[in-house]
């Protein structure tokens, strides 16, 4: 039984890692074609159908390239500072809720690496771990536009990383938990009869926080003034090349990918359906695995809603100044989130 | 289990502490201490402590120590002119005579037969900490805003320069 | 006699003697926060081996402390090493800057 146990818990690691990997080359693909589209462009065709083989050439081009090194750089920290920025990227999914539970061989688990009760406070901590791969890669390379590309971003990351806690406070005070499985389970129930009681319509402003701080965690534009490419050649990942250069993009996609996650599961109900459509699916009478899978297919399309999103933004605004993102942060974003907290305290006390 | 897993990782802090210590470039020696504070958070685990470990890890490592890590890289030393670290005897007599007295009070405390491990749940906390502990509660915000002022005031640039 | 409470002396000691042996002042300040750290460790150590979670409370605030230590302290520090060009603690032997 034990190890049966271990050989579920085994495949659940590699099967979600493995979905969360392949996210990176397709959103690659995404996009380019996405900002080819937006511009009225065509974008990469020639690779494969609808250029779909772009990533793996893409791939391919990154591991034959020539690993550099400077002169200059610090060596040790160079090697690591990659690693660093992904790693927590990919720690922080072990609590994201992928599915409703499933049975395999015997042993029925949910589709979720760790069923952690206080899953919004960690993927909140291991994001803030990843600051220091930015940070020691900037300093590493020991060059001008590097550093500052860093140390803006560690500066940004900071600041918004308050309003993004606070931004959630008011979602707790409603769901009364901590834990994400539960927060799935408290979204799937009716809202004055028609809405399901899904974070967007409960706390409409939270979201808005949310998603603008997720943009400014993942350093994308219009936020992305640490490579900001005007002013600072690349920013921090200036002096890395080949597949180095390539765990710094991966790491940025990964936390696209973890925001969206984060943002389906805690404002549009994770892997549960509204309430109505619930009942009606589980009417045709389908096997306990095949709902699960449904659910993740569910799951998936709210993310990839999300990731679109991502794209869209980037090729529709332009960049911020810095003086400008960090007044929207420290005079806008963090007012409004605590405001956010009061009310919703006084409606919540009034009912 | 438990206790391999206790020792490897017992091992791990001192190491990541000694090398704070005996770095000479103080980036690294930061470093060393986010490994070093990491660590405690996962020996907080073992010890059931979640909510704190979680905390240790967001607040800890993810902010107090970025600070950390941005004063230092932002002071650019120059890794020649550091100076060498010299072992003073007197200040190794002095800590392991503090070591030897933590030793000596902790083996006096009483031992409980059957500790009952609670785990740090997040609502017992929050009820222990807004119902008992209100008053320090409301006192640390106010250290933390005091503080926050200090830090902006003494860095701010002065009129007359 | 619990193994928790040796590893947080044993820590404990480490930082008092970085803070006695190193003479930069960026280390020192490090040092200290090892030794916050590890009183941290043993008042968790405790709370379980009592069996309350008092020990997490003060954990908690210990922490707080801590965040508030860093940021002045760094402050100090950074407007010190503006004005001497130097953190080396030896160095500091005027009271005017």
């Amino acid at each position: 039984m034990t190890l049966t146990i271990l050989l579920v818990t085994l495949l659940k690691v590699l099967v979600l890692s493995f979905v969360v990997i392949n996210v990176v080359p397709l959103m690659t693909w995404v996009e380019r074609r996405g900002s080819a589209f937006i511009q009225g462009r065509i974008g990469p065709n020639r690779v494969g159908p609808l250029g779909l083989f772009q990533p793996i050439a893409d791939g391919i081009k990154f591991i034959m390239k020539e690993d550099t090194y400077y002169p200059h750089v610090d060596k040790i920290l160079f090697i690591i500072a990659p690693a660093l920025a992904l790693i927590p990227a990919i720690l922080a999914f072990a609590a994201i809720p992928f599915g409703p539970q499933f049975t395999l061989w015997g042993y029925t688990t949910a589709l979720q690496i760790a069923d952690i009760n206080i899953g919004v406070i960690y993927v909140l901590a291991i994001a803030s771990l990843s600051i220091y791969g930015i940070l020691l890669g900037g300093w590493a390379s020991n060059n001008k536009y590097s550093f500052l590309g860093s140390v803006r971003s560690s500066a940004q990351m900071i600041s918004y990383e308050v309003a993004l806690g606070l931004s959630i406070v008011g979602l707790l005070m409603i769901y009364e938990t901590t834990s994400l499985k539960d927060m799935v389970l408290a979204q799937s129930v009716p809202l004055w009869g028609v809405l399901p009681k899904w974070g967007i319509f409960t706390q409409p402003v939270a979201f808005l926080l949310f998603w603008i701080c997720i943009f400014a965690e993942t350093n994308r534009l219009p936020f992305d003034l640490p490579e900001g490419e005007t002013e600072l050649v690349a920013g921090y990942h200036t002096e890395y090349s080949g597949m180095k250069f390539a765990l710094f993009f991966m790491s940025e996609y990964m936390a696209m990918f973890t925001g969206s996650a984060l943002a389906a599961t805690l404002f549009l109900g994770g892997w549960a359906f509204p309430p109505g459509i619930q009942e009606w699916i589980l009417n045709f009478g389908l096997s306990r695995n095949l709902f699960a899978f449904i659910c993740f297919i569910n799951f998936m399309i709210k993310v990839a809603f999300f990731l679109w999103c991502f794209v869209w933004v980037r090729w529709t605004f332009p960049r911020f100044r810095y003086d400008q993102l960090m007044k929207l942060g420290w005079k806008f974003m963090i007012p409004v989130a605590l405001l956010n907290i009061l009310a919703t305290g006084f409606v919540i006390y009034g009912a | 289990m438990e206790h391999i897993l206790f020792y490897v990782i017992s091992g791990l802090a001192i190491i990541s502490a000694l090398s704070v210590i005996l770095n000479k470039n103080p980036v690294y020696s930061a470093l060393s201490l986010v490994g070093f504070l990491f660590v405690q958070a996962i020996l907080f685990v073992l010890l059931k402590a979640y909510f704190i470990a979680i905390v240790q890890v967001l607040v800890y490592t993810g902010a107090i120590m970025v600070l950390f890590v941005y004063v230092v890289m932002v002071m650019k030393l120059n890794e020649e002119l550091l100076p060498r670290i010299r072992l003073r005897p007197f200040s190794l007599f002095l800590a392991g005579l503090f070591a030897s007295y933590l030793f000596y009070i902790f083996s006096k405390t009483p031992t409980f037969s059957h500790p009952v491990l609670k785990t740090g749940d997040i609502s017992e906390i929050g009820e222990l900490l807004f119902s008992k502990y209100v008053l320090p509660f409301e006192v640390i915000s106010l250290l933390l805003l005091v503080a926050m002022v200090g830090a902006v005031v003494l860095n701010r640039k002065s009129k007359h320069e | 006699m619990n193994e928790y409470f040796i590893l947080a002396s044993i820590l404990f000691a480490l930082g008092v003697t970085g803070v006695l042996m190193r003479r930069n002042l960026l280390v020192i300040l490090m040092s200290v926060e090892i030794m916050l750290a590890s009183s941290n460790l043993a008042l968790i150590a405790a709370s379980s081996h009592v069996g309350n979670l008092h020990g997490h409370i003060f954990v908690l605030f210990n922490i707080a402390v801590a965040a508030a230590e860093a940021a002045v302290g760094l402050a100090l520090i950074v407007i010190i090493y503006k004005n001497k060009k130097t953190e080396n603690v030896d160095q500091f032997t005027s009271l005017h800057g």
